[in-house]
């Protein structure tokens, strides 16, 4: 699957159309076949980063795990092999060097939200930290 | 579109200034070892091989 974005990083920078290739999320999720009381995923990475994702925000069409960028090979430093891409969220949600996919009945604090991130990280309402 | 399309607080930067942001080393991943674990409350636990991921593609 082929999809042209823009991308919105918490540290206030956003670039436009980036094209990507990869495998829409909703196959992952019809091959998972997750439980009903499945209501949010953990991504963990290579490197040990892990991130949380409530599950409605990736049933989305435009949510992909990719494996090119600009038409080629994902390199390593943009989270190649294998990366989570969730355009509506900001970039840190969408986990590089993706090793695992773990569903969840309920949520479970990510490396950032420890860190005092915002647990959803919308960047249309500014879900950039954690405020009381 | 019904909404603007740069978040609010957001600057645009060019492509080939894409900035890449880690706060950890980059991790070598061969395709030839790479596996894809799908796991918690599904009805059955997976390790997808890379090939076995991209047979999955659309």
């Amino acid at each position: 699957m082929k999809l042209t974005t823009d991308f919105h990083r918490v540290t206030r920078w956003s670039v436009l159309n980036v094209k990507w290739e990869g495998i829409s999320f909703v196959e992952i999720y019809k091959l998972a076949k997750p439980k009903l009381e499945a209501k949010h995923v953990m991504f963990k990475s290579y490197d040990d980063y892990y991130t949380n994702v409530p599950l409605s925000y990736l049933l989305r069409e435009n949510v992909i795990l990719a494996f090119k960028l600009n038409d080629k090979p994902l390199p390593p430093e943009h989270g190649g092999p294998l990366r989570v891409l969730i355009p509506d969220l900001y970039a840190w949600k969408s986990a590089k060097w993706l090793k695992e996919i773990e569903f969840m009945t309920k949520n479970r604090m990510g490396y950032w939200k420890t860190r005092g991130y915002h647990p959803i990280g919308d960047p249309w309402k500014e879900q950039r930290c954690n405020q009381p | 579109m019904s909404r603007k399309r740069i978040p609010p607080g957001q600057r645009v930067v060019s492509k080939d200034r894409f900035p890449v942001l880690h706060y950890w080393i980059v991790p070598e991943v061969d395709l030839s070892n790479f596996k894809l674990r799908i796991t918690g409350v599904v009805e059955q636990e997976r390790s997808l091989s890379w090939n076995e991921l991209m047979m999955l593609q659309k």
